[in-house]
């Protein structure tokens, strides 16, 4: 295993189980993080990002249960230890919904000291949360730490999530959505801080969104699944300028550049898989305009275009040998 | 088509009055889409909502087709209800679970009279609308939940299609959906107007959409329209700062593009938008404006028509 | 092996019968497929049934007429000839407690359906008109709140006087008031909901927004309400017989039979047992189904 891979999953299976049988939601990805790096995760509802990232966290809940694979974090497999330990010290996780990640009826000062103490922060536990505040900006920090949840607007909430996630200076940041429920103006300052943080710290950043925009914004590579797979994945560059995967080139083309003159846009006919009954071969393969008879009943293989770039389809297969 | 001149909306909250709509006026020609953008609680989904009579308004005119239906009573306004219609923005809240999909197309028919013709009819015209929205007939008798996002926004479609309308108030009709979906119901808008001749008034928050399906944009800021011009003059020259930043801000899908904005330094914007139970006097807007001068905070901002219909309210533009 | 025929280009046509379409399922079926799966709730539905059944058929196939006195064998312990035993009128106990069973049910099942009528629709005008309407016709609600619900119900018997008609009534308008509380906050939720103001944009009058789309969407709670106040209602019904203002001798409802039973309880307890077990045992049914209808409607468990 490589030194400079913070985190390594490796052939994760996960299943949710409920009362309308199993839902496939994560099925057999492996992905590496190195130190330092942004990895964009793309995907639609129902994609499988949001599940492995709760997988990763051991957050997965009652009815959620990882079949196989392993979890690597600094060389341990944390699928077999206790996530407690790690879990807001180590690694830690933003979600999307500021309004409602906070306790309304406790001071931002006491949920922002709550890691340090269980992690039995050695330092002073004031200072560190006021300089935490104060890093997000949220100012005057002494005052404001006395302060409620509601006496905060949207983006503020958000900055206060993001000093809480940061304050036992995590090696790993989990941001699953963190902007979608804020209004532009406000994700361009998030983001923002968001980059600025990690240059400073040097923590790896797992960046979940729909937003290809963001993706090509903030990302250093990227991650696209699709029906709980992974569909292919690369560096920023080559996901937008060498797209290899039909899926992946539906999607850039589905969504306006507003720099463009105006042209038809090209949807992806269809509906998402049902992972309830998921298809037998490449989840993809009803709504792919270039789906063959092979991708009906065999999953796709990997085909490696570089040493960041591959992707999971059988046209590879059916370059290499045409 | 659509008329509207200084309208307002104002709610009463137990914190005070909420100013949501404070005097919005612009028109919409026939076959055109008038984009309407902004923020969260900038009171687009209030102006649409008020045109349709969802609200009363509090002050200004709503003159629909000639018609003035500001305040129409609701039995006059049942005959203004067959001509405009509304899409919704939640697929998932805005279909009633206990009906079928059939029976959710079919009521509009039932309501505006149309219940003269047979059940056969009935019938054949919901398989038609189905059709038309791209789901078959044999769904009719399924429930809402069985259907994804896409497709329960495509019923939605239908039920306001049922009473063969003129005018749509599309409200952020595509936010709740999967990017791969989004695209599907944009073009099949388009491909309706252009079938039915429609007039939409699509409200979103998302600018590259609005740009790609309006003819014009205008972009509110706190209950205030605050420029109004065509999509691509708005989107390639635009003048007021509050626009200008808004451009700025979308995240392009282009990596070197976004690098390059990224190098000009764009225009973040600081702070939020003030509450709309107390908004600052003048040009709203002065608190944020990167371009602000200390008399912004003392007059009050009229849209101006600086040429080829292009409107902007900041007069240092 | 590469075969060049697995990678022939398929049309989207091809790939359709891939899927299986699941029969369609209303959201009523769904309910009661989760309901089947819940022991409790099941075993209270059977037990439901089972006493209905028995009210209505049981005492046509006994020997014995529940108002048939037979001094000859009277307190008669239980036996196969008495399965409760007799009465100190030596009239048959399984008899009447069936008979009990069918006034108990009776007054259980008409006086929360009057209750559902009127809370529905008070609740439903009030929530959906809101404002000064609404305000009006909560404090209303909140001022029959306010006083006892025991003391109001005597009250009214006295002035209707007791008997069976009367109590339907008087419980039948006593207790709408907490149904029409949970319609009018169930209105006021779905009021504003999108498919609400979807049906005001087509032009629905207010009737049939209340008919076709408020009150089916509050059905869930409004039926777990029901099944909580028809146990409630034979609770009432029992104590006001039990006091001597419910239904008078010959007829047996269980509160009667209970009564009758106290005096001679150090000697005879097996006549208060059989009654007094009636109604728990109802009321526990009742509880059991209640608890697991508001399981099996519980949102949070779909999708």
């Amino acid at each position: 295993m490589n030194d400079e891979n913070i985190l390594s999953v490796k052939d994760l299976e996960m299943s949710f189980f409920t009362s309308a049988g199993e839902v496939k939601a994560v099925d057999k990805i492996s992905f590496d993080i190195k130190r330092g790096e942004i990895l964009g995760i793309v995907g639609e509802s129902g994609s499988g990002k949001s599940a492995s990232m709760l997988s990763i966290m051991g957050l997965q809940g009652s009815s959620g249960r990882i079949k196989s694979g392993s979890i690597f974090f600094q060389g341990r497999d944390i699928t077999t230890l206790n996530m407690k330990e790690i879990r807001g010290k180590n690694i830690s996780m933003i979600f999307q919904d500021p309004m409602t990640s906070l306790n309304p009826v406790l001071t931002i000062g006491y949920q922002l000291e709550e890691p340090l103490k269980r992690h039995k922060w050695n330092g002073n536990i004031r200072e560190r949360s006021i300089k935490m505040l104060e890093k997000v900006g949220i100012v005057p920090a002494v005052q404001r730490l006395k302060q409620y949840p509601h006496e905060f607007s949207g983006g503020q909430r958000q900055r206060i999530m993001i000093a809480m996630s940061m304050i036992c200076n995590p090696e790993l940041l989990i941001a699953d959505e963190p902007t979608t429920a804020l209004d532009v103006t406000v994700q361009a300052q998030i983001l923002k801080l968001m980059k600025d943080l990690q240059q400073e710290t040097k923590m790896s950043i797992i960046l979940i969104t729909h937003d290809l925009g963001i993706i090509a914004g903030y990302a250093d590579r990227v991650l696209v699944m699709y029906g709980g797979k992974i569909m292919e994945q690369g560096t920023r560059r080559e996901i937008f300028y060498s797209t290899s995967h039909p899926y992946t080139k539906g999607l850039l083309r589905s969504v306006p550049n507003p720099d463009k003159p105006k042209e038809r846009l090209i949807p992806i006919e269809g509906q998402p898989p049902n992972l309830l009954n998921p298809p037998k071969g490449c989840p993809y393969v009803k709504r792919c305009p270039e789906a063959m008879k092979i991708c009906l009943e065999n999953k796709p293989e990997k085909n490696i275009l570089s040493e960041t770039h591959s992707y999971s389809c059988w046209l590879g297969v059916k370059n290499n040998n045409a | 088509m659509l008329k509207v001149s200084g309208l307002k909306k104002f709610f009463d909250t137990p914190d005070g009055k909420l100013y949501s709509v404070n005097g919005v006026s612009f028109e919409i020609k026939r076959g055109e889409t008038l984009g309407l953008v902004g923020e969260s609680g900038c009171g687009k989904t209030t102006t649409g909502r008020t045109i349709i009579k969802l609200y009363e308004p509090d002050e200004g005119k709503i003159i629909f087709d000639g018609h003035d239906i500001t305040n129409i009573t609701p039995e006059k306004m049942l005959p203004f209800r067959k001509k405009m219609q509304m899409i919704f923005q939640d697929p998932y809240a805005s279909l009633n679970p206990r009906m079928t999909v059939g029976e959710i197309v079919r009521e509009p028919m039932i309501i505006h009279g149309v219940n003269k013709i047979s059940k056969d009819e009935h019938h054949d015209r919901v398989n038609h609308l189905l059709k038309l929205v791209g789901l078959n007939s044999e769904q009719a008798g399924r429930y809402p939940h069985e259907f994804s996002g896409g497709q329960r926004q495509r019923i939605g479609i239908a039920r306001a299609l049922a009473v063969e309308p003129e005018f749509i108030i599309c409200d952020e009709p595509i936010s709740a959906l999967d990017v791969s979906i989004q695209a599907q119901i944009v073009n099949m808008l388009e491909d309706l107007q252009k079938k039915l001749c429609l007039t939409y008034l699509f409200i979103a928050h998302d600018l590259s959409m609005v740009k790609h399906i309006s003819s014009r944009v205008a972009v509110m800021y706190l209950g205030k329209i605050v420029e109004l011009a065509d999509s691509d003059e708005l989107y390639s020259r635009p003048l007021h700062p509050y626009t200008i930043s808004l451009l700025s801000s979308i995240p392009i899908p282009d990596p070197d593009k976004s690098d390059q904005t990224k190098k000009r330094k764009s225009v973040v914007l600081e702070g939020e938008i003030p509450s709309a139970l107390n908004p600052p006097s003048g040009c709203n807007f002065h608190t944020r404006c990167p371009k602000a001068k200390p008399e912004c905070k003392n007059f009050d901002t009229i849209l101006k028509d600086i040429g080829n219909g292009h409107l902007c309210a900041c007069p240092f533009a | 092996m590469y075969d060049a025929a697995m990678f022939a280009p398929i049309s989207f046509e091809d790939r359709k019968g891939a899927e299986i379409i699941k029969p369609s399922k209303s959201y009523w079926l769904d309910v009661w497929s989760r309901l089947r799966r819940d022991p409790l709730a099941m075993l209270g539905l059977v037990v439901i049934i089972a006493i209905v059944f028995l009210a209505i058929f049981g005492p046509m196939f006994s020997q014995y007429e529940y108002d048939a006195q037979d001094f000859m064998e009277s307190n008669e312990p239980p036996s196969l000839n008495h399965f409760f035993g007799t009465d100190m009128f030596g009239r048959d106990l399984f008899v009447r407690v069936l008979y009990g069973a069918r006034i108990s049910l009776a007054v259980g099942f008409l006086a929360s359906f009057i209750s559902l009528f009127i809370g529905v629709i008070y609740g439903g005008v009030s929530g959906f008109s809101g404002g000064k309407i609404d305000n009006i016709m909560m404090r209303i609600v909140d001022v029959i709140y306010s006083v006892p619900m025991m003391i109001y119900v005597i009250l009214l018997m006295v002035v209707v006087g007791s008997g069976l008609k009367s109590i339907f009534i008087t419980l039948g308008i006593s207790y709408w008031a907490p149904m029409a509380r949970i319609v009018r906050a169930e209105v006021l939720r779905l009021k504003n909901e999108e498919f609400i103001l979807a049906a005001r944009v087509i032009g629905a009058s207010p009737k049939r927004i209340l008919l076709r789309h408020l009150i089916p969407n509050a059905m869930g709670p409004i039926l777990v309400t029901l099944t909580f106040s028809i146990p409630g209602a034979i609770f009432t019904e029992a104590f006001l017989s039990f006091v001597g203002l419910g239904v008078s001798a010959p007829m047996a409802s269980w509160g009667v039979l209970s009564n009758d039973a106290i005096g001679s309880l150090a000697i005879y307890p097996y006549q208060l047992f059989f009654p007094a077990a009636a109604i728990s045992i109802t009321i526990l049914a009742f509880n059991f189904l209640g608890d697991g209808l508001r399981d099996a409607l519980d949102p949070k468990l779909r999708k």
